[in-house]
């Protein structure tokens, strides 16, 4: 397998720009590291927190604290190959999640995303570690099968509307949940448009006859 | 295969038996086979996170053949 310069420069772009976003916001010196390997018929890389060429599975969560205590624990994983025309970094799957200790099994929530989920739920969906008599109640399905709050999956935006890491993080300082740093708001909102920006360039290319017409009737 | 990268600590590349490595491990985190990892998948029913972060690791990675990957 011999990878391709462009997966490995346009990854280690990634890995820092969210690496970054969480430095200037609500944490302290952690890094990113993506993990590129062979896959079923293109190079693929994984990207997340303290992982290593032989740990891709999220062994630990970031904490969210910009110097004191932590009291919540962010996980990320993300895995992204090329698309089929070798042209764009694409997501395949992605992890973010919510703990209440270093250790993921301490989940809180996580959302999830699986581009083309061959299950019929939606790709990107909530998960709530979480239940309560009501819930346990609700759980009871037509099949008679019971499935928890926690196994649930809440649709949360489709492919191109998905929550990003900086939702997570301008979830986390709005609701009070972490220490923000100063310039905050200046750092989501850059990362923001340039998920948007790129979400759009592939709406545009998937339907680009709908662009032309919004162009058209601008400029009339 | 590093030869294309520069040396850099946020991109590394991993060879057959480091992937090999990882899968067992995740597997093993996991409580499971991959047979029944992609079972879980197919149904979109995980039995826990670590196996959800099993899946979004080496999902892909199902029934290949590493040695004809490298």
């Amino acid at each position: 397998m011999t990878p391709r310069t462009d997966l490995a420069r346009e990854s280690r772009g990634l890995a820092d720009e969210f690496s970054n976003l969480l430095n200037r916001t609500i944490c302290h010196g952690i890094r990113l590291t993506s993990v590129i390997t062979a896959g079923r018929d293109r190079s693929r890389t994984v990207i997340g927190y303290q992982i290593t060429k032989d740990r891709l599975d999220a062994p630990e969560c970031i904490p969210v604290t910009i110097g004191g205590e932590p009291r919540i624990w962010l996980g990320f994983s993300m895995r992204l190959e090329q698309d089929h025309e070798d042209k764009y970094l694409m997501v395949r799957q992605s992890v973010m999640l919510l703990s209440s200790s270093p250790d993921p099994k301490d989940a809180l929530l996580h959302y999830d995303y699986e581009r083309d989920k061959p299950d019929g739920y939606p790709d990107a969906h909530l998960q709530i570690c979480a239940t309560s008599e009501a819930w346990e109640r609700i759980g009871l399905r037509e099949d008679g099968s019971q499935r928890p709050l926690e196994r649930l999956h809440l649709p949360v935006g489709g492919r191109r509307f998905r929550p990003t890491l900086e939702d997570m993080v301008e979830f986390l300082i709005t609701d009070k949940l972490a220490e923000p740093r100063d310039g905050w708001k200046e750092a989501v909102e850059e990362g923001r448009q340039r998920f948007q920006r790129l979400q759009l360039r592939a709406a545009i290319r998937r339907q680009p006859e709908v662009a032309r017409e919004m162009l058209a009737e601008m400029d009339d | 295969m590093t030869a294309l990268l520069e040396p850099d600590s946020s991109v590394v590349v991993a060879d057959a038996a480091d992937l090999r490595a990882a899968i067992a491990g995740a597997l093993e985190r996991a409580g499971c086979t991959f047979d029944e990892l992609a079972d879980q998948a197919r149904s979109g029913d995980f039995n826990s996170i670590q196996a959800r972060l099993a899946w979004v690791a080496i999902g892909d990675l199902y029934d290949v053949d590493l040695d004809s990957a490298y």
